[in-house]
């Protein structure tokens, strides 16, 4: 009989799920919800000015082409997201977080081959910052319409790890790490010593010479 | 009144310029940054059966690890012995001539982002920087010469999570001898933190040897 009644609520429960998730008064998302649904905001819009600086400054035509790729599909993840944030009442921010935006700028100090090789690295970083946090929502979200986008978001960025980290594999591993240029911190101990055993020869070189002079100056008087 | 006489001043004036002389020889001697080598070095740690090419090689079919292993975000800081502030970390990669890119600032370290992430289930991450630098200064890194097997070595993530490792092995090698397998993306989790030491060479501005610092997952962490 419960087990009965329980099976017959089921459809009456996922249909509720689903008005839920549409209607945006009864909607209420999470502390998680919210703060994944901001962070992947900001990741896209990263990636998206990530694939333009691409566009204008990448040498590499493999660069370009991804970025282009990030162009398309994070807008396109972007649209569902903002859609979504929109019906269940979440405020968005209205551009990337002051260090995503650093690193970005960063990198475009680089010109050349050497933007390409930064470009791919930032990017490297920040697909893998956007996929962890997509794994924290699917496992721990709550509003089901806000676990689904990052459930059909973690494929996506999935897909350009695998593409970032195969153009990085072309580069090939780095083969030397200049790792020091000052010295500082190099023990100079023999170099003290070695100023000081010539200083106190200096002082006795001194003192015997301006007495072979004195010497000198007695026998001539 | 007349100063104390000198008995024999040619003895002196010979013995003071000897003193010079050697003194000299000794500031002449270089100064160097020394760390004694323990443990395993990294290229031991490599199992015969795998090929060691990089991160384009398809990790080998693996035994499946525990169910849903937490994907890290890109690491953030790295916490230090000895060092009071957590160094922050950006993503890095190869320049052209085969050189690890390094940030200028000896207070900042690259990550090897085309490499393992911090707190991944395989592979070697690689946090690499300038123990110091002609233009800023000594920065931390000079605490990897004083570092003892077992300390600990935290990784801070982009979402907040911490990774710690315990120190494991430390190995000094010339430059031109990085072990390829440092960077490998598979094999057993590990942290490699590498920079500059040996004979500091004051005309080229550069150090003979890098210093590799290892340290495994810590039991628990």
């Amino acid at each position: 009989m419960r087990r009965t009644s329980r099976l017959l609520l089921l459809p009456v429960v996922a249909l509720g799920a689903v008005l839920l998730s549409a209607s945006p008064a009864a909607a209420a998302p999470s502390d998680q919800d919210v703060a994944w649904m901001q962070a992947a905001h900001q990741s896209n819009l990263t990636e998206i000015a990530a694939g333009q600086a691409a566009q204008q400054m990448a040498t590499d035509q493999r660069v370009r082409q991804l970025g282009q790729m990030f162009i398309d599909m994070h807008t396109q993840l972007d649209t569902q997201l903002t859609q979504a944030a929109q019906q269940i009442g979440v405020e968005l921010p209205a551009e990337p977080s002051a260090s995503q935006q650093q690193q970005l700028a960063a990198v475009q100090q680089n010109t050349g081959p050497a933007f390409d090789r930064a470009w791919v690295s930032q990017q490297l970083g920040s697909h893998q910052t956007t996929l962890a946090a997509s794994q924290r929502e699917v496992q721990n979200g709550s509003d089901p319409m806000v676990v689904q986008l990052a459930q059909a978001s973690t494929p996506v960025v999935q897909q350009h790890l695998d593409e970032l980290r195969a153009l990085a594999g072309q580069y090939g591993l780095p083969t030397s790490v200049d790792a020091g240029s000052g010295g500082q911190a190099a023990d100079d101990g023999m170099t003290a010593l070695g100023w000081g055993i010539a200083g106190v020869g200096g002082v006795i070189l001194l003192t015997g010479s301006a007495a072979l002079v004195r010497r000198r100056g007695v026998t001539a008087a | 009144m007349r100063s104390p006489r000198v008995r024999h001043p040619g003895v002196l004036v010979v013995a003071g310029a000897l003193l010079v002389g050697s003194g000299l020889v000794l500031t002449g001697t270089g100064s160097r940054a020394d760390a004694p080598d323990f443990g395993t070095p990294v290229a031991a740690t490599t199992s015969p059966s795998t090929h060691p090419t990089g991160p384009p090689a398809a990790p080998p079919p693996a035994p499946l690890p525990a169910p849903d292993p937490a994907v890290p975000a890109a690491p953030a800081a790295v916490t230090l012995p000895a060092v009071a502030d957590a160094v922050p970390l950006v993503p890095v990669g190869v320049l052209p001539g085969g050189g690890l890119a390094l940030p200028e600032r000896p207070t900042v370290l690259g990550w090897y982002a085309a490499g393992a992430v911090p707190g991944s289930p395989a592979g070697t991450a690689v946090l690499a920087g300038h123990i110091d630098s002609a233009v800023y200064g000594a920065g931390p890194l000079e605490g990897l010469l004083e570092l003892a097997m077992g300390d600990p070595v935290t990784v801070t993530d982009e979402a907040g999570r911490t990774h710690a490792y315990v120190v494991s092995a430390r190995t000094s090698q010339p430059k031109s001898a990085l072990p390829p397998e440092l960077f490998r993306t598979d094999g057993p989790p590990q942290l490699a933190l590498v920079t500059c030491g040996g004979e500091f060479d004051e005309r080229t501005g550069s150090y003979a040897d890098n210093v590799v610092v290892l340290a495994v997952p810590a039991p628990g962490g």
